[in-house]
């Protein structure tokens, strides 16, 4: 992993640390395999969703298909192509969860590690309000602020902003005591004595070695925001109709397990394997983030 | 001391040991064969990794699951390799008892200590009653100097202090009244004063009981004064072996010639520069072909790269595995390991001046202690440091030394501004410190660098890191820290690993480097070199010398090894429980200790020569260090102190308990000798 490169002059450049990151990940192979999925559902969804000629909101003169060659994934009861609303629906979960595990992992963690690197009167306070946000009754509070939202067409942005408020917390409390313990070494006290400064020491100390820690939270926030998304719009205050999500098309379809079980299974499948890859993948950063793995996994 | 029938109790035989590790298996013993004898005492020294312990895991049975074991054990006609758990069971206690480095683990924390010394004694004598079994228990516990024994039997494990408790498990193995004692690093995580006692104790244990005594010990100096032989261990391998006289004063393996000639002595002149060993011990995770210490050792020629030297006699019962052994006959450690200057950094010396650097003036520390609980009622004040004074100028090394507790490191933190004084002031030439401002000129060297550098960086990111601070440009900065990198004797492509990837001795390179980053003036040195191997912690001791030379730079070494002080500083403070008792120049300090308290902590130091060693007067200190949460009044050191618990009259008794003794002279003791 030492690399040096001449760049100019004779001063050796280091091998830019995202490539080591890079190659680390690239090394565990289910997180690369996730990853190669993930991209793919991704893709799928956007692109395809373009391509595909049937829309999700225009009505097909076919109900409640089973699965075939014009409809690989049916058709529901009122003549929708289920294929065309899965990947409308990915669209929407993916953004939604994306955009919630960014910003409650970003605002979360800086909360978190002032906190816990001042102590005191601020973490006090501060953890106060993330315990207040905690207490919440989430569902309720999201239900009413997504209400007033409506189905306006940015509205899954306005959805995605009231979940990251409310998951915040649980990474702010997870940061803040890693923080606790690692403001106690000496490195740290090390970086106080040639006067470098709160900020520094929070970007440059605390939470590159808390990067881990965080990244598993946000892959767990991502899971958690697919669900707490499929249960807004499952009590009818989340993504409405005619636009659609992975979870509204499972609460829409729940009844049909029986009888069309295509329409409950493709959207689950999809579910799932977001979910899946975003864990794998959170494991894969996890390791390649954290230099002293680097030599044990192959 | 007398050295007894020569009938083996003891035998380990070819004994190979290896451990499973991610990267393969690791084979810690490599062919370790070494005799008992009857009633002797068997030093068995080596630094870190060298298999000393795994030994005697081995020997009694107590290795980790997944470990494979080869060779044999014989303990008088009896293999042990081999044997069930029931069996061995039966052995260990009987006849082999262990007593371990950390104590607190070899006692059950719910049991009280009678309990358990009494359990030991009825487990031995199964006719005894309870009640003359803690009769015998007590007797066991005064014998190996546990004060009051009797008020303390029914206390638990967590009430006594290390020393106590290591004192606890040797009354046990007493009790046991075994054949063989194993201590394995039995007085490492102790203070010296500490170590004196324990030491004495186990000498009481060997007398009473008659037991031969294997005694496994990273530290020369003890075995110089405990041992009758000594095996020497290198790479799982037994490089040396013979009778203490023997290995100490006509080594014949350049290991232990290193070893010897790295070591700093209290009794040495300070101008006999350290020879440290270069490098540091190979892995043990693939086969090593030739000798093991061939990379390492100046001598080394192609026959020992690929032929491994026999463990051979080369003077009766002295042994010693190197194909030149002869060629060392009346080798000093400085004709085999030469001097290796390192490139200092091209820094102007600092300017001398007149008037101290640093001044401490009555620094006072006090820390509230709170109690567990919801309301966390106030337990008092910790009594961290007691108007402590003393000033640095350029180029001097004050060194502060003192045993746990004593305020040392808390000293230093006041020093760096990581805490803020209770009372008194620090001053940077006479002025008053601003709380950053002082940033380039005093710098700090933790302990553990493990600790201290950031996992998360580069050598060359670690050491670019106060100049990126202090706003140099990210190009100028990396030139330097690796021109500084260089200097400390880290080239090339080391600057880009990150601190795992480096030895001990390389890390505290890395932290080195760092504190010389912004030129400062003073460096406080915080148990630089304790964490470390003694052939390593030579070599930064050079450096630190070297650089101190070259630079102009004043030191705070702050050590609880007084070898190490000794050897780099020019003058020394004493501390104890937060005050200074003695300071002064070092040599008078060492040679002429006038304070009671640093008499005993001179004579608790062992040397690592074996006559003088044994020929020196000890002071036994006895008791622990009292709590600095409630510290004695008048003078600290009274609860403690021979001259106080014996020589004084009742009179001079009251004065020491009213009276705080004022730093005169020098000394803070009302009854000082001149």
């Amino acid at each position: 992993m030492v690399e040096i490169t001449r760049a100019g002059g004779d001063v050796p450049v280091a091998t830019p640390r995202w490539r080591l990151v890079a190659r680390r990940f690239l090394r565990h192979r289910l997180a690369t395999a996730s990853l190669v999925v993930f991209l793919l559902l991704v893709l799928l969804a956007f692109v395809g969703g373009a391509l595909w000629h049937y829309s999700y909101d225009v009505y097909t003169p076919d109900n409640s298909h089973p699965p075939s060659l014009e409809h690989p994934f049916g058709t529901d009861a009122t003549g929708y192509d289920l294929l065309a609303q899965v990947l409308r629906g990915t669209q929407r979960s993916v953004e939604i969860a994306l955009f919630v595990a960014a910003v409650s992992g970003v605002f979360g963690s800086v909360w978190g590690a002032v906190a816990g690197l001042h102590g005191g009167k601020v973490d006090t306070l501060m953890m106060r309000v993330a315990d207040l946000v905690l207490i919440f009754p989430a569902i309720a509070v999201a239900a009413v602020l997504a209400n007033n939202v409506g189905a306006s067409s940015q509205g899954w942005l306005l959805i995605g902003l009231v979940l990251a408020a409310l998951t915040w917390p649980y990474v702010a409390r997870l940061v803040r005591g890693l923080v606790l313990s690692l403001r106690e070494r000496e490195f740290i006290a090390a970086a106080r004595t040639f006067g470098a400064g709160s900020w520094r020491i929070i970007f440059r100390h605390v939470l590159p070695n808390a990067l881990g820690t965080i990244i598993v939270a946000v892959t767990i926030i991502v899971a958690v925001a697919i669900l707490a998304e499929t249960a807004l719009s499952f009590i009818g205050f989340g993504v409405r109709p005619p636009d659609t999500s992975l979870g509204l098309l499972i609460s829409q379809n729940q009844t049909a397990v029986a009888t069309r079980p295509w329409l409950f299974y493709f959207p689950g499948l999809f579910i799932v394997l977001i979910a899946l890859s975003v864990n794998f993948i959170g494991d894969g950063l996890r390791d390649a983030f954290d230099n002293t793995r680097s030599r044990s996994r192959r | 001391m007398t050295r007894q029938a020569t009938t083996e109790v003891l035998g380990v035989h070819d004994l190979t040991v290896s451990f499973p590790d991610e990267r393969g298996r690791v084979t810690a013993v490599r062919g370790v064969s070494w005799s008992l004898r009857a009633g002797e005492v068997l030093g068995v020294v080596g630094e870190s990794g060298c298999g000393k312990s795994a030994t005697a895991l081995a020997v009694m049975g107590l290795l980790p699951h997944g470990a494979r074991v080869g060779g044999s054990v014989r303990f008088r006609d009896r293999e042990l390799l081999g044997l069930r758990d029931d069996e061995l069971a039966a052995v260990r206690g009987r006849s082999v008892a262990m007593v371990f480095q950390d104590p607190l683990s070899a006692l059950n924390p719910v049991y009280s200590v009678g309990f358990q010394v009494a359990e030991a004694v009825r487990a031995h004598h199964p006719g005894l009653g309870r009640e003359e079994a803690v009769e015998r228990a007590i007797a066991l516990l005064e014998l190996v100097g546990i004060p009051n024994a009797r008020d303390r039997v029914a206390d638990y494990p967590h009430e006594f202090s290390g020393g106590m408790r290591q004192r606890v498990v040797i009354a046990i193995a007493m009790a046991d009244d075994p054949d063989v004692i194993i201590a394995d690093e039995p007085t490492t995580a102790l203070d010296v004063t500490i170590q004196a006692q324990v030491l004495d104790a186990l000498r009481t244990a060997r007398e009473q009981t008659g037991a031969a005594t294997v005694l496994i010990t990273h530290d020369l100096g003890v075995v110089a004064g405990q041992a009758d032989r000594v095996v020497v261990m290198y790479a799982g391998k037994v490089v040396e072996s013979g009778t203490v006289e023997e290995v100490f004063y006509t080594p014949r393996m350049p290991y232990t010639l290193g070893l010897l000639g790295s070591l700093p002595r209290l009794d040495g002149a300070r101008d006999a520069r350290l020879t440290p060993v270069a490098g540091t011990p190979p892995a043990l995770d693939r086969p090593i072909t030739g000798c093991a210490f061939a990379p390492r050792c100046p001598l080394a020629t192609d026959l020992c790269r690929t032929e491994e030297p026999p463990l051979a006699p080369v003077d009766g019962e002295h042994l010693a595995a190197c194909h030149f052994s002869a060629d060392l006959v009346d080798r000093r450690p400085e004709d085999v390991f030469p001097p290796r200057p390192a490139p200092l950094p091209p820094d102007t010396p600092v300017a001398e001046q007149a008037t101290p650097i640093v001044t401490a003036a009555g620094l006072v520390k006090h820390y509230r202690v709170r109690g567990a609980g919801l309301f966390r009622r106030d337990r008092g004040e910790l009594h961290a440091v007691c108007d402590v004074s003393f000033d640095l100028s350029t180029g001097e090394t004050l060194g502060l030394v003192g045993e746990s507790g004593s305020g040392k490191s808390t000293i230093a933190r006041l020093l760096m501004s990581l805490e803020d004084p209770t009372g008194g002031r620090v001053l940077l030439d006479g002025e008053p410190l601003a709380r950053r401002g002082h940033a380039r000129d005093l710098q700090i060297v933790f302990q553990d660098p493990m600790n201290s550098l950031d996992p998360r960086m580069t050598a060359a990111d670690l050491v670019a890191e106060p100049l990126r601070v202090n706003g140099t440009g990210r190009r100028e900065a990396r030139v330097r820290a690796l021109e500084l990198l260089r200097s400390v004797g880290l080239s090339g492509a080391g600057s880009e690993r990150y601190p795992h990837e480096f030895s001990g001795g390389q890390r505290q390179r890395i932290g080195i480097a760092r504190a010389l980053a912004l030129r400062p003036r003073v460096l406080v040195l915080d148990e630089p070199v304790s964490a470390l191997d003694v052939s390593v912690q030579a070599d930064v001791i050079n450096l630190l010398e070297d650089l101190r030379d070259a630079l102009g730079l004043a030191y705070l070494f702050i050590a609880h090894d007084l070898s190490v002080v000794r050897h780099i500083a020019d003058r020394v403070a004493v501390l104890y429980l937060g005050r200074v008792v003695e300071t002064g120049d070092r040599d008078a300090v060492f040679d002429h200790p006038r304070h009671p308290y640093t008499r005993a902590l001179v004579s608790a130091v062992p040397l690592p020569d074996p006559r003088k060693e044994r020929a020196r007067e000890r002071i036994v200190l006895t008791g622990d260090v009292p709590s600095p949460v409630d510290p004695p009044s008048g003078c600290r050191f009274r609860t403690r102190c021979p001259e106080y618990l014996g020589g004084l009259t009742d009179a001079q008794r009251a004065r020491c308990a009213g009276e705080v003794p004022a730093l005169l002279d020098g000394v803070a003791c009302h009854w000082a000798r001149p």
